[in-house]
């Protein structure tokens, strides 16, 4: 309905934060991973976030979506443990391209913007009653 | 109250004001989304036009088909959403200020109340006038 447009907005944007936030905690949790199904370290996830244009309505609406969750590329953090079972040749272990600040500070942002949309719904929410008590005078 | 100005004005406020609250939100929402562009609604200005009349010298029109410099009405204000396109505020060319658009929500939220309660105070005169209560 078009009247509650802003609530799905901050809506979508709390679905795809919440997704951040559960790859910020995938991430997290596989700090020290150095065996995948598809072999080699766990590689960081990361979500790409993109405007959403739906015209099934008159117009946009507008929220955000996550299109895909994609492997950073960076490279793997290289340490020398040759007792290590998954060490190379050479003595060195590949261990995931994750750092932990980067995490804890993704996670802050991801947090801070599912507040700031919880936020919007507040606001939305107070205006509508707002609307509604013109009827009561 | 139909054709008064008073409760027009009101209600195209309102109405502008919601509209505002859309495209903040949209725009809280894309504030992680790169090279999203952010919106804004203006709509005060055509408003004080219409009911102080026009501060610039207006065209004339003489036929329907005419397209006029700017609302005659305030029914032909139209608070319409604009892309602020050349604004990147990030590297990734995020172009959305959180702290500006919270500032921008809590002065909706305020200008919304204020104006539903003026409206509310009309209706409240005209029932007081018509008998009721």
């Amino acid at each position: 309905m078009r009247v509650f447009r802003s609530i799905d907005v901050a809506g979508s944007a709390l679905t795809a934060h919440r997704l951040w936030m559960d790859t910020i905690s995938a991430n997290l949790a596989n700090v020290n991973t150095t065996r995948t199904p598809e072999g080699g370290p766990y590689m960081r996830k990361v979500p790409v976030f993109a405007e959403m244009l739906d015209r099934e309505l008159d117009g946009p609406i507008g929220g955000v979506r996550v299109t895909q969750i994609a492997k950073d590329s960076q490279p793997t953090r290289l340490a020398y443990q040759p007792d290590h079972p998954d060490a190379r040749e050479d003595g060195y272990v590949e261990f995931p391209n994750v750092s932990v600040v980067r995490e804890m500070t993704d996670m802050m942002v991801a947090s801070r913007a599912y507040e700031a949309n919880l936020a919007v719904t507040e606001t939305a929410k107070t205006m509508w009653n707002g609307a509604l008590d013109i009827l009561r005078g | 109250m139909y054709g008064d100005l008073t409760v027009s004005v009101l209600a195209k406020g309102m109405q502008g004001l919601s509209r505002r609250l859309e495209s903040t939100s949209r725009n809280i929402a894309n504030a992680n989304t790169p090279a999203y562009a952010r919106r804004k609604v203006s709509f005060e200005e055509e408003l004080r036009e219409v009911v102080n009349g026009p501060s610039k010298l207006p065209m004339a029109v003489t036929s329907r088909t005419h397209i006029p410099s700017g609302p005659l009405s305030v029914g032909e204000v139209i608070p319409a959403e604009t892309r602020v396109p050349d604004e990147p505020y990030r590297l990734d060319g995020n172009a959305v200020d959180p702290e500006r658009e919270m500032a921008v929500l809590t002065e909706t939220r305020m200008s919304y109340s204020a104006l539903s309660r003026f409206l509310a105070r009309k209706g409240a005169m005209l029932r007081y006038v018509i008998g009721g209560n």
